[in-house]
């Protein structure tokens, strides 16, 4: 009985997790996403490019990489901590 | 009355003897009378007899001194002659009181004295002339007729008398009889008198003795009574001094009985004005004066003998004597000091009970036996909302609940007949805003002097929150036994010393016992344990521990019906009270022989959630490593562009490529979403009439990509006319979808896959089959379960979370369908077979019509909003590059600051956002007149129905989740008339 307690609580911790992480996601894909499109129409607009490229690293990109940065370190030290010994 | 007939009777007899009396002095001198005269008669008889012989004496010397002329014979004569007169006179006197014989006395006289001439001179003759002339004249016989006449008359009168005498002695003789019987008749009448007045005396007498005897009874009594009663007594006579003090006056005074007598009532009973102290006037005094009561004013004070004040209540009244004049004063008084005292103290007492009663926290009213209300205080009014003039006058019986009624009158009326002298009741009244208060009642009947009922005193608690309490807390335990009997946990609450005080209905079904046969017994006699020696005694001792303050917690083996056993997981409890003695024992059992027969199992289960933990962990990982790669690809991308020189060609693949991988992290962002609703039983489906073509091509046209890019070959076969379902259809193509994407991933490059649907009665089956990598037959439940994927060897086996084929089946389950797996097993390809309901073919299906929008290449005016700079940037540019205005706002206030000035036909809007959040931002948009009709999207990184409900009642128009799809973009902003902003008067322009 306790081990499925333990295992619910772990489901939910889990699903938490997940729901925070992809609304998070969903923002940084709509900056990666609608600055994609937005390349499709500005051919023989390089400044423009170069501008909407940077915009799609540094505000769609980094921050998404940052969060499964977090989330690879929590599911590590998770594993670790379940580890037997 | 008495008195009055012992004075007649003395009366009486004084009559009756002085009748007597007379009667007897009266016969007494009759008889006397008589006597004397009969004496009178006689000596007058003598004398005329002396008389005629004192004559016959004469006569006789006479003769012999003629014959012989001897002077010797001349004695007898002279003697006689001297005597005759003297004979004569006494005569007279004794015929004084006889006329008629008197009338003869002067003849005799006459003839007495011729004869006393005739002998003087015969004798003088003689002597002178001798013999011869003297006897000459001697014989001429004169003197001889003389002689005769004399004696004659003397005879006569003799006899006269002699008749008078016997007469007399007659009558002597009568008034002696008449004496003698008016003697014996008085004497006798005087006797009955005495006799009478005696009797009459005799009685009063005993009557006087009796009520003397009464007279001293009462006297001691009375004086019995003065010296018992409480009060001080003193009497004076009229001057005011003192005649007598009972022993409370002794007391009270400090004089004796002894030492005040005589002396002044102001010396031994001074009185004084105790505001003024001034001497009182004394009431004895006065009340001697004014021949009335007198009392003492309040204020008096008595100064004792030893000085003292003490306040004295007095009435003096005067004695009246027989005379109807005082004849002294009576003075009663007691001490009132104490009395004076305990009156303050009933003052105070009084008062203090006026405060109780009107600031008293429980409502107080009294009533007269009707149950009118006479007098209430504060709190009763505040009980029942009346004022104290609206509730006086007013009965009990008025504001009464109905149901209650029966019981009031019956409890008035055993008090009014004296069954009870009080009772305490619990009913409802109204208030007087209609509310129904519950109370308690306690009532009692004051009765006056002649036991007749004179008023009630009510008490009246307002118990309503105490019976909403109770009811509560009645429910509370029922709903607690209720949960004790249909807890399968079997429980026993003990005292400390383990006797059973309460059970539960699963305790009671393990060997049919009943309630009252455990009530009071020792918990350890109970059939569950008196089986084994050695389990009653363990129990024992558990018990003692628990009672010690231990919990005990042990798995015993009991003993059930039937001579059952099973195994149950015991608990003993000690339960304190406030002060932390131990007041219950509560002995819980859980029957866990299953549980036991389960711990292998459970062991086996333990070891599996361990193996699902380490999923899960690679699941995180996965999911880092899974959303790496598609980022890895568009930041390479990036780097092309950037290099491309603006090359057209490059341009374009490089940006395919960039949309592909970012299609494919929406898609694993919105897989995760679909898992967390799975997972939460949260994901619902939106059925709709829809053919199994459009959910086929969807899914293709999803999956395309995925096959192209390992060169699989698809192939499609539908057999029959086009196929109605009831489905989901984004759904149920994201399961085909899930399959074609699996069968891509688990394939080599350049395989096979082949979907196919055909109707199946009332199911249509659509397979996905593959000649990928199979299954292993311990797989096939496996890869169902999320994070179930299947480990390969080489690359293609980690791509993906492992939570689509879960996705699948839940969706299939939610649709009413089944999935299932066939494979002839490693590397011999696998066949997944989704099959859900149809539609009856008869069904006449029409596809929803596409929504037409207005001209797409009219510019729109839009508005952007986002907390997010890149976002706002990036979804901008996108919109400016449509041909259309952009303004942007970074929260909700400036969003309605922005929209008032540039009148956007379109804004796209986050949710949460700093300030105001973009909830709020649309309602207070709708209230503008510029905003009523705008059109107004929710762009936002929350999906789910509870957001997309709060979201249209916020006034959104529509709910679209990040990314938005560019097709999805374009359509909303093309659905808006373009220019639809008055710019006079701010107001939209019809549709």
């Amino acid at each position: 009985m306790g081990l499925e307690k333990n295992h619910n609580v772990e489901k939910q911790s889990v699903q938490s997790k997940l729901g925070a992480f992809v609304h998070s996601a969903r923002n940084d894909l709509n900056v990666i996403s609608m600055g994609i499109q937005s390349i499709e129409d500005l051919a023989g607009h390089p400044d423009k490019i170069q501008e909407i490229t940077e915009l799609i690293r540094n505000g769609g990109l980094r921050p998404l990489r940052e969060k499964l940065d977090l989330i690879q370190k929590n599911a590590d030290e998770e594993s670790e901590s379940n580890s037997p010994g | 009355m008495k008195y009055k007939s012992i004075v007649i009777g003395a009366l009486l007899a004084a009559i009756f003897l002085s009748v007597s009396m007379t009667l007897n002095y009266r016969n007494t001198t009759k008889i006397r009378e008589y006597n004397l005269a009969v004496d009178r008669a006689e000596s007058a008889i003598q004398s005329l007899r002396s008389l005629l012989s004192t004559v016959n004496d004469a006569e006789t010397g006479q003769r012999g001194y003629l014959l012989t002329g001897d002077e010797e014979y001349l004695k007898p004569y002279q003697e006689s002659i001297s005597t005759i007169t003297q004979a004569l006179s006494e005569v007279e006197v004794q015929l004084a009181d006889t006329p008629t014989i008197a009338r003869e006395l002067p003849d005799l006289r006459n003839l007495v004295s011729r004869k006393l001439a005739e002998m003087k001179e015969t004798i003088a003759l003689r002597r002178e002339r001798g013999y011869q002339p003297a006897a000459r004249l001697f014989d001429t016989d004169q003197g001889r007729v003389l002689m005769d006449s004399i004696r004659s008359s003397i005879t006569n009168m003799v006899e006269m008398e002699r008749q008078l005498l016997t007469s007399r002695l007659k009558s002597s003789n009568d008034a002696y009889q008449i004496a003698i019987a008016s003697g014996l008749i008085s004497g006798f009448s005087a006797l009955v008198s005495i006799a009478a007045l005696f009797l009459l005396v005799r009685r009063h007498v005993d009557e006087r003795e009796k009520a003397n005897g009464k007279m001293r009874e009462q006297s001691e009594l009375l004086r019995t009574t003065l010296a018992s009663i409480g009060d001080g007594v003193i009497t004076t006579d009229r001057s005011g001094h003192i005649t007598g003090l009972n022993e409370v006056a002794e007391e009270i005074t400090g004089w004796s009985n002894e030492e005040s007598y005589g002396c002044s009532v102001k010396k031994v009973f001074p009185v004084y004005y105790h505001e003024s102290k001034q001497e009182a006037s004394h009431p004895v005094l006065t009340s001697i004066h004014s021949d009335d009561t007198v009392r003492t004013t309040h204020d008096t004070q008595l100064k004792a003998k030893d000085g003292s004040l003490l306040f004295v209540d007095c009435s003096a009244s005067p004695i009246v004597g027989n005379d109807e004049k005082t004849v002294g004063c009576v003075l009663t008084f007691k001490d009132t000091s104490q009395q004076r005292k305990r009156e303050a103290i009933l003052q105070k007492s009084e008062s203090r009970l006026r405060a109780a009663f009107e600031n008293a926290a429980v409502g107080i009213a009294h009533a007269s036996p009707d149950e009118r209300l006479i007098r209430v205080n504060q709190r009763l009014c505040e009980i029942l909302g009346y004022s104290e003039d609206e509730l006086i006058g007013r009965q009990f019986s008025e504001i009464t609940h109905p149901d209650d009624m029966a019981l009031a009158k019956d409890c008035l009326s055993k008090m009014l007949t004296g069954e009870y002298r009080s009772q305490k009741i619990q009913k409802r009244y109204f208030r007087k805003d209609g509310e129904i208060v519950w109370v308690n009642k306690t009532i009692s009947l004051v009765r006056d002097p002649e036991n007749r009922p004179d008023y009630f005193i009510t008490v009246i608690e307002d118990i309503t929150d105490r019976i909403a309490a109770q009811e509560a807390l009645e429910e509370s335990e029922a709903h607690l036994r209720r949960v004790l009997d249909n807890t399968l946990a079997y429980v026993c609450v003990l005292t400390p010393e383990g006797s059973v005080l309460e059970i539960n209905r699963s305790a009671l079904d393990l060997d049919d016992s009943q309630h009252s046969d455990c009530i009071g017994k020792a918990f350890n006699e109970l059939s569950w344990w008196n089986y084994d020696t050695e389990v009653s005694n363990r129990l024992s001792d558990a018990l003692k521990k628990s009672a010690s303050g231990e919990i005990v917690r042990y798995d015993e083996k009991i003993r059930i019906h039937e001579n059952d056993t099973t195994i149950i997981d015991l608990i003993i409890n000690p339960a304190r009270n406030e002060s932390g003695e131990i007041t219950h024992l509560i002995a819980t059992g859980i029957d866990i022989s299953d549980r036991k027969m389960l711990e292998e199992e459970l062991r086996v289960v333990a070891a599996e959630l361990s193996q699902a933990n380490k999923k899960k962990d690679e699941f995180l990982a996965t999911l880092a490593h899974e959303l790496r790669n598609p980022m890895a690809p568009i930041r390479t991308g990036l780097e092309i562009l950037r290099l491309s020189h603006d090359d057209p060609v490059t341009m374009e693949q490089t940006r395919e490529m960039m949309e592909r991988q970012t299609d494919q992290l929406v898609r694993l962002v919105d897989d995760l979403l679909d898992v967390s609703r799975i997972t939460r039983g949260k994901l619902e489906l939106r059925k709709e009439d829809v053919l199994l073509t459009e959910i086929l091509n969807r899914a293709i046209e999803s999956s395309k990509p995925v096959i192209d890019s390992f060169g699989h070959k698809l192939t499609v076969d539908i057999e029959g006319p086009d196929i109605s379902l009831s489905a989901d259809s984004h759904r149920l193509s994201q399961v085909i979808s899930n399959l074609l994407n699996n069968a891509a991933k688990y394939t080599h490059d350049g395989g096979k896959i082949h979907l196919s649907a055909i109707r199946d009665g009332d199911f249509v089956s659509v397979s996905v089959e593959d000649n990928g990598v199979g299954l292993a037959p311990e797989m096939r439940e496996l890869i169902f379960e999320m994070f179930g994927q299947v480990k390969k060897e080489d690359d293609l086996s980690t791509s993906g979370l492992g939570i689509g084929l879960t996705l699948a089946r839940s969706l299939t389950e939610q649709h009413g369908g089944t999935i299932s797996v066939v494979s002839d097993g490693p590397d011999k390809g696998s066949k997944f077979t989704i099959k859900i309901p149809a539609n009856n073919p008869a069904m006449n299906y029409e596809s929803n019509p596409v929504a037409t929008g207005f001209d797409p290449k009219i510019p729109r005016q839009v508005l952007v909003v986002d907390d997010s700079p890149s976002i706002r940037k990036t979804m901008s540019l996108v919109i400016k590059l449509q041909g259309h205005e952009v303004s942007t706002a970074c929260d909700g206030r400036e969003a309605i600051e922005r929209a008032a000035e540039t009148k956007p036909d379109i804004i796209f809007m986050d949710i949460g956002m700093p300030r105001t959040n973009g909830y709020e931002a649309a309602k207070l948009m709708r209230k503008e007149p510029w905003g009523k009709d705008l059109t107004i999207v929710a762009l936002t990184g929350w999906g789910g129905e509870d957001v997309s409900q709060r979201v249209e009642e916020s006034g959104f128009n529509h709910h679209v989740v990040k990314p938005p799809e560019p097709e999805v973009l374009k359509s909303l902003i093309a659905s808006v008339r373009p220019n639809s902003i008055s710019s006079e008067d701010g107001t939209r322009k019809e549709s």
